[in-house]
């Protein structure tokens, strides 16, 4: 084995400064940069020289916000299946939500959890802890002791109905996000897609806009009143956007994030019942798209996640209400992203939604490529294409409504804490 | 893939008016007692999910009045009581071999999973609040024969239209016939985007009667009540029952239709069902025709009755 690995030619973007810097990594075997910028004269034995072609080096890709089955469902999902999606995807974490059976709302649930995703997952697995026991909405959860046990955020999904407990939460736990999915569900009813002509034209009910941005606007008036931290994800609508992007103006701490199937997909490609498009919140119009994009664009949108939902072939198989909602994520996450944003949006803006800033806002201290450090990083070809094949996916869930679109950004490389563990078949017969 | 009868909003206009007029054939060889045999050697299946008595005896006795034979499937709201998908429901019935289904389901678009499943024709006979074709159908041939064509008429959908396929199916071929559609009902049960397609939503019920040729009063659901959709039937009645004091408003040949089955004294009165306007028992008359029409034209798709 080479003591010394090298990645050379590789274009280093920093999410940050939009610094671009082309340079030569050369670690260490304890996955330790050692040095940067020159390539050791020696090319045998002791080195592994990798050429990285010119390509993108992106630090900490993360999918901040993936439903795990494990436990309770393995049936569906585990973790050693979506972080394998991950890792071949470019991800270098996976930030689980605390939905699982049981659900993860003790301390000894969040313990379960990073012990299992040592033995058995890819990637890091952090997990978000429940807001409420049970997520039931009636007490607070241990958010103290979940978070002394690593949980780095807590959900119960949506935001909570009862106002007064949703402040409660927000006074209690001012250092970690709360992570919401802003539905009224009164407003949401028995609704399946977004409320308008189509519905009525498909004999569904339909949801309301404003079940959404009601939630927002409900939940900004909280954190603005009460503090703590909020970040709604995901938000789906113009709406929501300009409330967010309000309150951030005023200086109130609250984030939001998308999910790339919002920015793909409308309101009407459901027609005809389809239900790999089935999701929750529903798709929305052309007109909600483009204020999201222009929410990434001015910074109001501070993530894009996979929100992946796997479920069993079953689950989709059959009638559209009874259908399961969500979509399998991880495995198109990066191309989704990437295709649907670029080059409309500069790239460094794009993948600070991937990367620094979900980083930043679960408080996840990452290490920077410099010398003494061991980052993960992914390496990506931002411009190659690739035909999504969703009966290959490292998912479970192998079915997607991406599967046969031609999207570009291909990951090459995945390294972890310094250690290269996966690299694409094409970078690695040019080693 | 094999056509069903999915639905009218995308149903062309020339096979509409096909159905109706196989329909109006069939029914003059009804009267003749002279009915051809289309379907003798058929098995069609009528698979309902959820109660239904005139609609499944409908189709069943139009089916074998050309000969056909049905084999009629109850399954209360769901075989998934004994854990079975509906896709494995599907794959059973495909493996028995019938030469079409008759599905009524409580949910939009299970008759277009079932159709994308089985290679013989699919009949919607109710997909939750999405169409009930057949009674859209039976309906408009109702219309016609009464008002002589669709053309230019003015026909008002009276009641609970946000719930209701039958309004749907209704809507559809009644505005791709030439009518002018007009709803009225609590603005709770009035759903979104109907004047995208040209209906227009009355504010208020007296003021149109005067307007319109045709009448088609839809049922209450009492459960819409629980929901909070309206306050009461009392006050339902007030505001929207076809009352016998509103039937003096319409027009002298402006007639009255009702799917069925009625709630007598609270969307229609009872003098009203009965009265002269009332084309209600020509609907389940011209149901069988409609139905005999409509499974000829799919289980014979393709030869000389196609």
């Amino acid at each position: 084995m080479a003591k010394l690995t090298a990645l050379i030619n590789g274009r280093l973007l920093d999410t940050r400064t939009q610094d671009i810097s082309i340079l030569n990594i050369v670690l260490n075997d304890a996955g330790v940069i050692v040095g940067l910028g020159y390539v050791p004269e020696e090319d045998g034995d002791d080195i592994r020289i990798i050429d990285l072609q010119g390509h993108t080096i992106i630090p900490n890709v993360i999918d901040s916000h993936v439903h795990l089955r494990e436990p309770g469902n393995e049936g569906i999902e585990t973790m050693a299946s979506a972080s394998r999606a991950a890792l071949e995807s470019g991800i270098t974490l996976l930030v689980a939500t605390p939905d699982t059976h049981p659900p993860v709302d003790t301390p000894e649930m969040v313990l379960f959890i990073h012990t299992r995703r040592k033995q058995t997952a890819h990637v890091p697995i952090y997990t978000l802890g429940m807001v409420t026991k049970e997520g039931a909405g009636e007490t607070l959860a241990e958010m103290a002791l979940m978070a002394a046990e690593g949980a780095i955020g807590f959900t119960d999904g949506h935001s909570l109905h009862h106002t007064g407990l949703m402040r409660l939460a927000l006074e209690y736990c001012p250092h970690h996000p709360i992570v919401v999915t802003p539905t009224d569900p009164w407003l949401q009813g028995d609704g399946l897609i977004a409320d308008g002509p189509l519905a009525t034209k498909m004999g569904l009910l339909g949801i309301p806009k404003e079940a959404e941005s009601i939630r927002v606007a409900r939940d900004i008036a909280l954190v603005e009143r009460f503090g703590g931290h909020l970040h709604f994800f995901p938000i789906t609508t113009r709406a929501s956007v300009a409330l967010i992007r309000d309150a951030k103006a005023r200086g109130i701490p609250v984030t939001c994030g998308t999910a790339p199937h919002y920015l793909w997909f409308q309101d009407h490609d459901v027609e005809g019942y389809q239900c790999h498009l089935k999701v929750m919140p529903p798709l929305q119009s052309a007109d909600d798209i483009a204020a999201l994009i222009d929410g990434i664009q001015d910074g109001t949108i501070d993530t894009i996640a996979s929100d992946h939902q796997p479920n069993t072939v079953d689950q989709k198989r059959t009638d559209f209400t009874n259908a399961s909602p969500g979509i399998s994520g991880i495995d198109t996450l990066i191309p989704a992203t990437l295709h649907a944003l670029t080059p409309r949006l500069p790239i460094h803006r794009v993948m600070a939604c991937l990367s620094a800033n979900p980083n930043r806002l679960f408080g996840l201290k990452k290490q920077g490529v410099s010398v003494g450090n061991s980052p993960s990083l992914s390496v990506f070809n931002l411009t190659e294409s690739v035909t999504i094949r969703s009966h290959a996916f490292h998912s479970m869930d192998r079915s997607s409504p991406f599967d046969g679109l031609t999207l570009k950004g291909k990951a090459l490389l995945t390294m972890i804490d310094g250690h290269i563990k996966w690299v694409d078949s094409s970078l690695s017969a040019s080693v | 893939m094999t056509n069903g009868l999915l639905g009218l909003a995308e149903l062309p206009v020339s096979t509409i008016r096909t159905l109706l007029e196989s329909a109006r054939q069939l029914k003059a060889h009804a009267s003749a007692q002279s009915i051809p045999l289309t379907l003798k050697g058929s098995t069609i299946l009528t698979l309902f999910f959820e109660p239904s008595t005139r609609t499944r005896v409908s189709f069943e006795t139009a089916i074998k009045r050309l000969g056909g034979s049905t084999v009629s499937m109850a399954i209360e709201s769901s075989s998934t009581k004994k854990g079975e998908t509906l896709f494995d429901t599907i794959k059973n019935l495909e493996a028995m071999g019938f030469d079409g289904v008759v599905v009524r389901h409580r949910h939009a678009g299970v008759p277009h999973f079932l159709q994308s499943h089985l290679p013989f024709p699919v009949i919607n006979a109710g997909d939750g609040f999405n169409e009930h074709p057949s009674q859209g159908l039976l309906d408009c041939f109702t219309l016609e024969e009464h008002l002589g064509t669709l053309e230019g008429k003015t026909v008002l959908i009276l009641g609970d239209i946000k719930h209701s396929r039958v309004a749907r199916s209704n809507l559809w071929a009644l505005k791709k016939l030439g009518a002018r559609v007009m709803v009225c009902g609590p603005p709770t049960l009035i759903p979104p985007g109907l004047s995208e397609w040209g209906v227009m939503v009355a504010p208020e019920l007296d003021a149109v009667l005067p307007l319109v040729d045709a009448v088609n009063v839809l049922r209450v659901q009492y459960e819409r009540q629980a929901h909070g959709y309206f306050p009461s039937v009392r006050e339902y009645r007030a505001l929207f029952g076809l009352t016998e004091d509103r039937v003096k408003r319409l027009p002298s040949h402006c007639c009255i239709l009702h799917p069925g089955p009625i709630n007598r004294g609270i969307e229609l009165d009872s003098m009203v069902a009965d009265g002269n306007r009332s084309l209600i028992l020509n609907q389940v008359t011209n149901g069988v025709a409609i139905r005999m029409a409509i499974m000829d034209h799919l289980i014979n798709q393709g030869d000389a009755h196609g």
